[in-house]
């Protein structure tokens, strides 16, 4: 079972030699390899929305998480907390914003629960305790409110806070 | 690397939805919806909003609770400090509302327990799962009446409350009822076996500890219909009962399969015995997969002190460590005169647990003095010059010290270093995250001099710069020991490198270099690709989140065709 290999190829063709059980904390490639019953080397598995610059860096971080356990099934219980992120994960996702929202796509596709959350909440510490403009400035948003919508907004606050 | 047009709000708006799962509510409603106007579109469909109050900052709560519907908020955490102020203007007129249809939890930190009834009325729909109370307040009655009909109205699953034992004395479980998750203080055994057979649903249950209230004669058989208890999971959190009392708990409990103990003890008892532990799982538990414990016996005198290999003996057997792979450390805290017992890895201990110790596990891999807490990565203050002055301190027998996060700095280096002068049994030092400088390193490549048998030093995140890496690599040129090396996150540059690697030149033993993250850019990786031409040893280096660029790396793969060294090279260059 150990080191048992299978292929995974990239939407620009290339192909990846991937540990059995590196791959499968992929919920996507484990149901697939659950359904075809597949254990001849031989066979590839088409990852057709993942392309091979993403895909190297999914494999990169399944690799060294391989010994992580499981996370938590139930929704009810997961963990919010957003300063809680690795030292190893944080080098790993100090990437440009592109790579990060392809990443997430990726784990998404690929249903991998621990890269998901984690890249989620990398996002997310880039919004939190910001002003709408420093978001703007992150995030390359451009205004797109009238004048006009802005005072409204305005108002509704002010109106607000007089409560 | 392709220039991807991938843009935050270009992701479904499932995923965005899922980021602001991790954001505060004030972020996404106060800045978030008013960058643009998808921004807004996304916050209005968003329906997984958390409140917390818990600030003084009631304005920002007027707007937010102005703008978010009831029937879109699924968590709300009221603080004790917020709820006291009883002329709350918020957060009694926003449970008025009404339109509570999908709020899964609530957490009451407050002793106005009609306040949370008026709340709990205001939720007609049977939504709520999750009910947390943290309440000082003797009412007892009031509040297990309260439960109660909670009970009945909502489907809960999960129930948190740290009132006191009577509380049971008044707390009438449904009949079916949905409890799988459940918190509480103390209970009475008495009590404990009638939840475990009431609560037919219950999985996990956690209790502070557990009172023996029956006495000797009667009921201390354990009861009959236990084949229909189907509980999982059960923690113990400061457990005073004697071991036979534990084995009483246990007995209830056939099909548990996570257990959690924390026990602090005057004696020596037999809870410290993995024979013992052994014997009672075997027969008892066939199900347990995860045991967890942490055990502490104070010492009545200042110095007895309990061996830690005679300590960890009896959990060395073939059944601690390869059936079921639980893996135990007996350590002495070096200001305690205390002697700890814990399974290693161990979740959530609330006990002073970031105490440097020293520590010997049963997977015998030598003695270790480790200054990080057993359950997570933190700082903490070591006093190096006491620490290592403490007679329980034995420096010739350590194989590895751990010392991260410690804000050992420069000075502390210095006692280190005096300490393991004479040392010739360490093989692993860790010192990421100290402030040790230049000035650190420099002591610690006294130690690179002398020591014979150092193979791995962990640098990490210590600011040392390029003069560090100076001093690194005039020790390293004739260190014939030191197999790892790592140095990320410390500034080193371009200065720093070339020093590293004209060493790599004549060292002939180092196999692993850890360079990342350190300001190197293509002048850098022209030196290490220079010196590779040279050095046969090294296989691993690592280069990621440098600015290296096109050209350095065209320099590395020209070194690595000279090279017959199997290298792995991370590229993650970021040149933005």
């Amino acid at each position: 079972m150990a080191g048992h290999k299978i292929k995974l190829q990239s939407s620009d063709g290339d192909t990846f030699d991937v540990e059995v059980e590196i791959a499968k904390q992929s919920a996507t490639i484990k149901t697939m390899l659950e359904d075809l019953g597949m254990d001849e080397e031989e066979d590839v598995i088409p990852l057709p929305n993942v392309n091979s610059a993403i895909l190297k860096k999914v494999i990169q971080w399944a690799t060294h998480h391989k010994d992580d356990p499981p996370p938590p099934e139930d929704d009810e219980n997961r963990e919010k907390n957003t300063n809680d992120i690795s030292s190893w994960d944080q080098d790993f996702l100090k990437v440009d914003q592109g790579t990060l929202f392809e990443l997430i796509l990726a784990a998404n596709y690929l249903d991998i629960k621990g890269l998901l959350d984690v890249t989620c909440k990398t996002v997310a510490n880039m919004i939190k305790g910001k002003t709408p403009e420093e978001i703007r400035r992150t995030f390359n948003i451009k205004n797109d409110f009238t004048p006009q919508e802005e005072e409204q907004i305005k108002k509704e606050n002010e109106w607000c806070e007089e409560k | 690397m392709a220039i991807t047009n991938i843009s935050l709000l270009t992701l479904p708006v499932e995923l965005i939805h899922l980021i602001f799962d991790f954001c505060d509510t004030r972020s996404i409603v106060l800045s978030f919806r008013y960058a643009c106007k998808q921004c807004y579109t996304l916050v209005e469909s968003y329906d997984r909003f958390s409140l917390n109050f818990d600030s003084n900052s009631t304005t920002d709560y007027a707007t937010i609770c102005r703008t978010i519907q009831p029937s879109n908020i699924v968590s709300i955490n009221i603080s004790n400090h917020y709820a006291d102020r009883n002329e709350s203007p918020t957060l009694l007129p926003l449970f008025a509302r009404g339109q509570w249809t999908r709020l899964r939890s609530l957490t009451y930190h407050n002793d106005n327990i009609d306040n949370l009834e008026y709340i709990l009325q205001c939720i007609k729909s049977n939504c709520l799962v999750s009910l947390s109370i943290h309440s000082t307040t003797y009412q007892c009655g009031k509040i297990a009446a309260l439960i109660s009909s909670v009970l009945e109205r909502f489907n809960l699953g999960k129930l948190y409350m740290n009132s006191t034992v009577d509380i049971f004395r008044y707390l009438q479980w449904p009949t079916s009822c949905t409890l799988n998750h459940l918190e509480i203080h103390t209970c009475y055994y008495s009590d404990y076996v009638l939840i475990l057979n009431q609560l037919c649903y219950l999985k996990t249950f956690v209790m502070k500890n557990c009172v023996m209230n029956v006495s000797d004669g009667d009921a201390y058989s354990p009861s009959n219909a236990k084949l229909d208890v189907g509980l999982i999971s059960l923690t113990i959190c400061e457990c005073t009962l004697p071991r036979d009392s534990i084995e009483l708990l246990l007995c209830e409990t056939p099909l548990l399969r996570h257990f959690k103990l924390v026990c602090h003890r005057t004696t020596f008892d037999s809870i410290f015995d993995g024979l013992d532990w052994e014997l009672f799982i075997r027969n008892n538990l066939p199900a347990l997969e995860k045991f967890e414990f942490f055990f502490s016996y104070r010492c009545k005198r200042p110095d007895p002190f309990h061996g830690l290999s005679s300590g960890i003996a009896s959990f060395q057997s073939r059944f601690w460590l390869e059936e079921k792979h639980w893996f135990v450390v007996a350590a002495n805290p070096i200001k305690l005169p205390e002697f700890w017992l814990y399974t290693r890895p161990l979740s959530n201990i609330d006990y002073a647990t970031s105490q440097a110790r020293y520590e010997l596990a049963s997977i015998n891999d030598g003695y270790r003095l480790i200054a990080r807490p057993i359950d997570a990565i933190s700082h903490t203050d070591l006093n190096v010059q006491e620490t290592f002055s403490q007679p329980i301190f034995t420096v010739q027998t350590l194989t590895t010290l751990e010392l991260g996060y410690s804000r050992i700095g420069p000075s502390g280096a210095k006692y280190l270093v005096d300490a393991l002068r004479n040392n010739q049994t360490l093989t692993t030092l860790y010192l990421m995250y100290n402030d040790l400088e230049s000035e650190g390193v420099k002591y610690i490549t006294d130690l690179l001099r002398n020591n014979t048998t150092l193979a791995t030093l962990g640098l990490a995140d210590n600011r040392i710069k390029n003069l560090g890496a100076k001093y690194l690599a005039d020790a390293l040129k004739d260190n014939k020991t030191l197999m790892t090396l790592d140095v990320k996150r410390n500034g080193i540059e371009v200065e720093g490198v070339e020093y590293l690697a004209n060493a790599l030149k004549y060292n002939t033993t180092l196999t692993t270099l850890d360079l990342r993250s350190n300001g190197i850019d293509k002048r850098g990786a022209k030196y290490i690709a220079d010196a590779l031409l040279k050095n046969m040893t090294l296989q691993t280096l690592y280069l990621a989140f440098n600015q290296i660029g096109d050209l350095g790396s065209q320099y590395m793969a020209n070194a690595l065709q000279h090279n017959n060294v199997t290298f792995i090279i991370c590229y993650n260059s970021s040149n933005s």
